[in-house]
């Protein structure tokens, strides 16, 4: 009796202890959040803040609501538009661009922006002997060769006014203007930089976009305000927040109890549940990715050819877009993605056709197939959600031609070390982002031989591609850049130095109280300002 | 007594040397280093091998476990790698959340384990012993990755008794001063917080206890029954004590010396479930930290995680020798 009374005891203290919470906890469940406060969930924390100086999507997330950029994307598209830059004029071969910035701007530290602080926004990433060279200290994962060359292709670059800003190129870079959109060239006010050195920008952001930063708690959440004195519209929602959720299903359930408004990194499950969730809007948009499977071209059997066009045949992509990535995806005919200029739907890519597959094998030398090992990683990326299923589907596929395909599998890092090694050799999984909306970040950076190993990890050499991607980044007309291209990617796809996979959508879920809510092929969070939270 | 503990303290010197080892061979022997783990687009060769030298990742390792180890001498551990932070600031501001959730669960895990362990052991071979021993069996056979998303869509989602992971409601300011939600919230008097730290903690808290739970319930149980064999129960008994007192006071008492044990080993599991936990339920602990470090190869990161915790480890099993000697006056520890 004793027993039962110390049980009973127990449990009735539990319960006490359990329900005092209840009323709050309920009533903090099911309250909506303040209206004023928009809450952004992601995968990781940020890197850094400092935006020329970290690379990870995090970083660029958070980036692209504090800062702006000299010239930015026009809202959903890669399409380069005024930014902090009102016009501009390209003269002397495409080699001199001269800026008419806008007038009025003030950064979050109260700096006034002009052309003398846009020198020294370039200042700081070109000049060796300026103090604050952001280069100067080790490991700053940087797009500034990116976008101006190793060596840089920047001649000279000065205020030529109080509002205008004139760059000299050594040479015509078609690119250039495209790079300067991105979320990774942003304006950084000098005096921030000089008052926090350039590790203190990358926990003390500070811009002239609309949102301001308030703090960092590492590895939970950045809080960010309105800034008052945006010289766009002013922002609709007073707080942002970007919270750091490691696990997909979480970040789901957060965004339909009202604990978050928009997840920034969905995975293929939570998006195939989200099909079925009325707590849950789902925003889709082409991104700029490519997948597949890469082989290096300078070994058997892969040097040769015809093999890589078979083993292209032997891959249903459409399978692949409706199975493996659940409809999100399309299939590739060409090595650019629908929202890059230049891409066709024209291009013939890879039809599926097993017995051409068949045939081409027999005519390249193995009729009975052989073997080899596809080198895959385990971590979800933005252009390949489910890289193991590729790998798997990739496998099947091939045995059904005699290509037998062992997988190994490591962590993305390992896997990254391994394919940009000289050393590199055979099929691995391949894919890429791109990140200013110009074809030239595909098809130079994977496939020109002066890329190799790095960048191109299939080791490519093609003097004719060569020749017409060289020219083409030089070239200064759009039309001419348009045709070129059109020929690269022909005659890359006759060198196939991949399966090719397919294109994958950008996907994000929001609260269906998210106003104003735009993707960008970017995938940064350009134009929060438009952003509201309705009932 | 004195001198058992200083000797025992002296030792560690020795094992946390050979803990430092074991990592950064570990970290040097998988493929990558921090400067390939560049995952940004347009790198080239080049820029990978200037950062490799920048950051003595070029350096023979002897010569790069010499840089680590007069750095961890004076509680250097370098820079992180990955964000340029100081290593001692990154862990500083990840710890604290991990040893609120470690302690809540420990504490968790004693109160069922040992209550499971007791009712099973005096219920012995009855029902009420089956049905514990079946729970626990569940508790040690689920992955914290499943019951704590079940736990959130249940409890959290569908009930809405429980906020969807994270440490605190965005809404509340709480000031900081030792990082633990719950402890910082009583220090500062603040009551809206307290609650919501505590609802935040129930639930991860509750999904790390179940494992542990498991191990203390079955040591408890096997110990307990063998106590309640002992002459001196029947004595305590016969002299008319009551239950309470007879399984509480004498029985469990002498009991313990094992499951003491257990709890103190049960840390171990409880800092790498921690791992899983924080990620299911978005807490910023050395959890997280460490999977991200080591995915980035953030050696000095990586390093200071481990040893720290190497030493918080040895730390609780030398507090678990020293309580046998409470537990049980006839241990004596006097060489």
């Amino acid at each position: 009796m004793l027993r039962r009374a110390t049980l009973t005891l127990f449990l009735i203290a539990s319960l006490a202890v359990g329900t005092q919470w209840l009323p709050s906890t309920v009533a903090h469940a099911t309250r909506p959040a303040a209206a004023s406060t928009l809450t952004v969930d992601m995968a990781a924390d940020p890197v850094g803040l400092d935006p020329e100086a970290v690379e990870d999507n995090s970083s660029g997330f958070v980036m692209s609501t504090v800062y702006d950029e000299l010239v930015e994307y026009k809202p959903g598209t890669t399409n380069v538009g005024p930014g902090l830059a009102t016009s501009w004029k390209i003269t002397n071969g495409g080699k001199t661009y001269t800026f008419n910035l806008r007038h009025g701007v003030t950064f979050q530290d109260g700096t006034p922006y002009n052309a003398a602080a846009q020198v020294l926004v370039f200042k700081r990433q070109l000049d060796p002997k300026y103090p604050n060279y952001v280069m100067n200290e080790p490991n700053v994962q940087s797009y500034i060769p990116f976008t101006f060359g190793q060596p840089s292709f920047v001649k000279s670059y000065k205020a030529t006014g109080k509002y205008t800003f004139q760059v000299q190129l050594k040479q015509p870079f078609a690119p250039f203007l495209a790079s300067l959109a991105m979320v990774w060239e942003a304006v950084v006010s000098p005096t921030a930089v000089t008052k926090y050195g350039w590790k203190g920008i990358l926990n003390h952001p500070v811009g002239t976009g609309p949102y301001q930063f308030v703090s960092w708690q590492k590895n939970n959440k950045v809080v960010l305000k309105a800034f008052p004195h945006y010289w766009g519209p002013k922002p609709r929602v007073q707080n942002l927040i970007f919270q750091v959720v490691p696990e997909g299903s979480t970040r789901v359930l957060q965004v339909e109890q009202g604990q978050a408004q928009i997840d920034a990194d969905v995975t293929t499950q939570d998006y195939q549940s989200a099909l079925h969730n009325s707590k849950v809007k789902i925003y889709t948009q082409p991104g700029e990715t490519i997948n597949g499977v890469g082989m290096t071209v300078n070994v058997k059997p892969f040097n040769n050819k015809l093999v890589r066009q078979a083993l292209n045949y032997a891959v249903n992509r459409s399978a692949l877009a409706t199975g493996l990535f659940k409809g999100l995806a399309q299939p590739m005919n060409s090595f650019l993605p629908p929202p890059i200029w230049s891409w066709s739907k024209s291009i013939k890519g890879y039809p599926y056709n097993v017995a051409k597959a068949k045939k081409l094998l027999k005519e390249a030398g193995y009729p009975h197939g052989f073997s080899t090992t596809l080198l895959a990683y385990t971590n979800p990326r933005g252009y390949d959600p489910n890289p193991e299923g590729l790998a798997l589907a990739v496998q099947q596929e091939l045995k059904a031609i005699g290509v037998k395909v062992t997988i190994k599998n490591i962590d993305f890092t390992s896997y990254l070390n391994t394919i940009r090694s000289p050393k590199n050799k055979g099929m691995y999984l391949d894919g890429w982002s791109g990140d200013n909306g110009d074809p030239d970040d595909f098809l130079y950076e994977m496939f020109a031989s002066a890329m190799i190993p790095v960048g191109n990890t299939n080791h490519l050499r093609d003097a004719k591609l060569d020749s017409l991607l060289n020219q083409a980044r030089h070239a200064q007309k759009q039309s001419t850049r348009v045709r070129l291209y059109h020929r690269a990617q022909v005659v890359l796809n006759d060198d196939a130095p991949w399966i090719m996979g397919d294109y994958v959508k950008q996907v994000r879920l929001a609260s269906p109280s998210v106003r104003g809510f735009r993707l960008n092929p970017a995938q940064m969070f350009f134009n929060m300002q438009n952003v509201s939270l309705g009932s | 007594m004195a001198q058992y503990i200083a000797r025992r303290l002296l030792q560690t010197i020795p094992l946390l040397l050979g803990v430092t080892i074991v990592v950064f061979l570990g970290m040097h022997v998988i493929p990558g280093d921090a400067a390939s783990a560049m995952a940004g687009q347009g790198v080239t060769a080049a820029e990978i091998q200037h950062a490799r030298h920048e950051l003595h990742l070029d350096q023979p390792l002897p010569v790069q476990y010499w840089y680590f180890l007069t750095g961890a001498v004076h509680f250097d551990f370098g820079s992180s790698l990955r964000t340029h932070d100081s290593v001692m600031t990154d862990i500083g501001q990840a710890l604290p959340t991990t040893i609120q959730l470690t302690i809540a669960a420990l504490i968790l895990a004693i109160i069922i384990g040992m209550g499971v362990g007791v009712l099973a052991a005096t219920q012995r071979g009855k029902i009420t012993d089956t049905l514990a021993m079946s729970i626990v069996l569940v508790g040690v056979s689920m992955p914290v990755f499943w019951t704590g998303v079940l736990l959130l869509i249940y409890f959290g989602a569908t009930l809405g008794w429980f906020p969807i992971g994270g440490s605190l409601d965005n809404s509340i300011n709480l000031h900081t001063i030792t990082g633990m939600t719950v402890v910082d919230s009583i220090l500062t008097g603040n009551l809206p917080a307290l609650k919501s730290a505590l609802s935040h903690l129930v639930l991860p808290a509750f999904t790390l206890s179940l494992f542990p739970a498991a191990g203390i319930a079955r040591m408890t149980r096997t110990t307990m029954v063998e106590a309640l064999r002992q002459d001196y129960i029947r004595t305590a008994r016969a002299k008319g004590l009551g239950r309470l007192s007879v399984v509480w006071k004498h029985a469990l008492r002498n009991a313990l010396i094992p499951v003491v044990t257990v709890i103190g080993l049960q840390l171990g599991l409880l800092l790498s479930g921690a791992v899983l936990t924080e990620s299911v339920f978005a807490l910023p602990g050395i959890g997280q930290l460490i999977v991200t470090s080591i995915q980035a190869r953030d050696y000095p990161v990586v390093q200071g995680i481990v040893l720290i915790a190497a030493s918080l480890f040895v730390l609780v099993n030398l507090l678990v020798d020293i309580t046998y000697a409470y537990l049980n006056p006839r241990i004596q520890y006097n060489s």
